[in-house]
């Protein structure tokens, strides 16, 4: 693609390319660059030490694995949330849908303690957990919970909008044509649907990986056990190690932007199979 | 197969989208269903597909009840006007599909399968499309793959719910042609719903003229262009002049004028119908009908005339042979030949 066409049909080519710069890296960019700059005050091997203690990498694996996971369980969770709340007519449905914002809106440190509440051990939820064996506050699965919490409407906001557009007609085709219920649903509208899902799947990873306020209560936060990566930056930040944190965050920021980088491709892909361009 | 329709009624609410249609269609026939938008030809041929059931009524395929089997068990290819093809797979794929998703117990190979959607591909003369994705394809295109994927399942009944309807009129044209000749080829029973008259006549054997959620008229294109059996029907089909008229003892009078026409079984406010090219022309004094001629048109054979009646000016359009050339201003009589005269005035 070349940058600026000749001739272009659509004014202003230039006008809002330079803004959207602009914008980019006065609010993105710079912040970022920032942060490599100040992370440049560590050696190398200083760095490498700082990223591959034991606990710098514990956090980083319960940070992306559980964050990954969560996404994973929102993904099918969210699809059926949305299947029901497009598919049939029930009576409470309105709120049911307005009830999936709730994450969206509630302050996160909010969300945090009403979720350590419920399943601390002498909570309504914990309580029975317990006496099963099964401990969640205080726990990485406590830390799962929040973050599948906090994402579920991501997912089920990108989907929502898509299959309500879905045409009914490709259903019945499918019908015609022999397809079982099941075969309709794997074969033809989850396809359909595979850019929604992709994206809605990132944006509950990357809120998960990024969260902070909902966790900590929850998470009991004992390193090495349960501490997640964006408290021990903050730890490191009020010991006043500001290389160290910036160290840490940027790990997090290139593992993010890589993850990103692929859900983005897959999708992309996944939408030009649907709308191929000759 | 034979398709056998008896006193499907289809409600939505207090609304009767479909009132006591009985329809029966022979094995091998090509039929269309022509009638005006909202006249019920999509229901009817929904339930009749298994994608809709009638509130009360009978289908039967060769003498079995075909309600008491869902859509994928009726063997029915459904052509849908907005094709209904599967985006995220290629032309190729669609086809396949309904090939792809049989029980395993009666599926194809691969190499079979392959074999046959080549083999439908090339019957509508699309294989150097296989690996396209629908929104590579022109409507056109669009519309024949989709007709191929109904055809892959080798349905008993092929069913196509408007299939030109969202194309141009030069590929509506080409694909009515190609459609009538794939008929001859394969010859599976099929109905094929049309709002357009010129492309039911030109397509069909038989036409089903609809209104209203009920059967107007069953004939050939040549019965129901020549011998309408309802005013509707007149009206929908070809063009026709519509004068109201009074009829009492067997006398037709347009306003106080009376007409030397056959009142046939009418009486009191009816319609009389014309065709264009039915008014036949002559010096004034002669015939029924007086006017002058306002305004003449001539192109091919004919003189198109814009003829103002005397009395109240009312405007007719007529079509003449050019051996009597027509000009603005003559005052002349005009002479039903043929016509139709249908009680009441609504
Ligand atoms: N699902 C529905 N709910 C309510 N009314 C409907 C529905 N489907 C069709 N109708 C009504 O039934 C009538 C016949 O519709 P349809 O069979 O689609 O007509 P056609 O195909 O001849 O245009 C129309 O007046 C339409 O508004
Ligand atoms: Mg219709």
């Amino acid at each position: 693609m070349s940058a600026a066409p000749k001739r272009s049909s659509l004014p202003g080519f230039g006008l809002s390319m330079g803004l959207t710069l602009t914008w980019l890296s006065l609010l993105i960019l710079i912040p970022l660059a920032g942060l490599f700059v100040k992370t440049a005050d560590l050696s190398l091997s200083q760095f490498l030490d700082t990223v591959t203690s034991n606990r710098t990498l514990h956090a980083l694996r319960i940070s992306f694995g559980l964050a990954f996971a969560a996404a994973l369980v929102n993904l099918v969770a969210g699809l059926i949330i949305v299947w029901a709340l497009v598919r049939y007519r029930f009576p409470g449905r309105r709120l049911f849908d307005a009830i999936v914002d709730i994450p969206f809106a509630l302050p996160t440190a909010v969300a945090g303690i009403a979720l350590t509440t419920l399943f601390a051990q002498n909570g309504w939820l914990g309580a029975p957990l317990a006496s099963l064996g099964i401990k969640v506050a205080f726990t990485p699965l406590g830390i799962f919970l929040a973050m599948v919490f906090i994402g579920i409407p991501f997912v089920v906001r990108t989907v929502q909008p898509v299959l309500i557009d879905l045409d009914v007609e490709i259903e019945e085709a499918a019908a015609c044509l022999g397809a079982s219920r099941w075969q309709t649903i794997t074969r033809v509208i989850i396809p359909s649907l595979t850019p929604a899902i992709l994206t809605g799947f990132a944006l509950a990873f990357a809120r998960a990986v990024g969260e902070y306020g909902s966790v900590i209560f929850i998470a009991g936060n004992l390193p090495n056990v349960s501490e997640i990566a964006p408290l021990l930056i903050v730890i490191r930040l009020s010991e006043f190690r500001y290389a160290d944190a910036t160290a840490i965050a940027v790990v997090m920021l290139v593992f993010s932007f890589l993850i990103i980088f692929v859900l983005n491709r897959l999708q992309r892909w996944a939408q030009t199979r649907a709308l191929a361009v000759s | 197969m034979t398709i056998e329709v008896r006193n499907i009624v289809k409600q939505y609410g207090a609304f009767k989208a479909l009132d006591n249609v009985d329809l029966r269609v022979a094995d091998g026939e090509l039929l269309a269903l022509l009638g005006p938008s909202g006249s019920g030809k999509t229901s009817l041929l929904r339930i009749i597909a298994g994608l809709d059931w009638p509130d009360s009524g009978e289908v039967s395929f060769d003498g079995e009840n075909a309600l008491a089997r869902g859509a994928g068990e009726r063997h029915v290819g459904f052509v849908f006007q907005h094709y209904a093809l599967f985006r995220h797979m290629s032309v190729f794929e669609n086809v396949a599909f309904g090939l792809r998703v049989q029980p395993r117990a009666v599926r194809k190979s691969e190499a079979q399968i392959r074999a046959r959607v080549k083999e439908l591909l090339d019957l509508v003369q699309l294989d150097w499309l296989a690996n396209r994705y629908p929104s590579q394809l022109s409507g056109g295109q669009r519309q024949r793959i989709a007709l191929a994927r109904a055809l892959a399942i080798e349905p008993r009944i092929l069913l196509l719910d408007e299939p030109f309807g969202a194309l141009d009129a030069k590929v509506r044209k080409e694909l009515r042609q190609w459609l009538r000749t794939l008929h001859e080829e394969i010859h599976v029973t099929s109905i094929f719903v049309t709002h357009d008259q010129e492309e039911a006549l030109e397509v069909a054997n038989r036409v089903v003229v609809m209104d209203k959620g009920k059967i107007e008229q069953i004939g050939t294109p040549g019965d129901v262009y020549d011998n309408p059996a309802t005013a509707f029907v007149h009206s929908f089909i070809g063009e026709s002049i519509v004068l109201p008229v009074d009829v009492s003892d067997g006398q037709v009078k347009l306003g106080h004028r009376p007409l030397n026409i056959d009142a046939g079984s009418a009486s009191g406010p009816s319609k009389l119908f014309v065709r264009r090219h039915d008014m036949q022309i002559g010096p004034l004094g002669e015939g029924a009908l007086e006017g002058t001629v306002r305004r003449v048109r001539t192109f091919g054979p004919i003189q198109r005339a814009d003829i103002a009646l005397s009395g109240d000016d009312t405007l007719v359009e007529i079509d003449a042979p050019r051996d009597r050339p027509l000009t603005t201003g003559d005052a002349i009589s005009l002479q039903p030949r043929r016509y139709r005269i249908f009680a009441g005035q609504e």
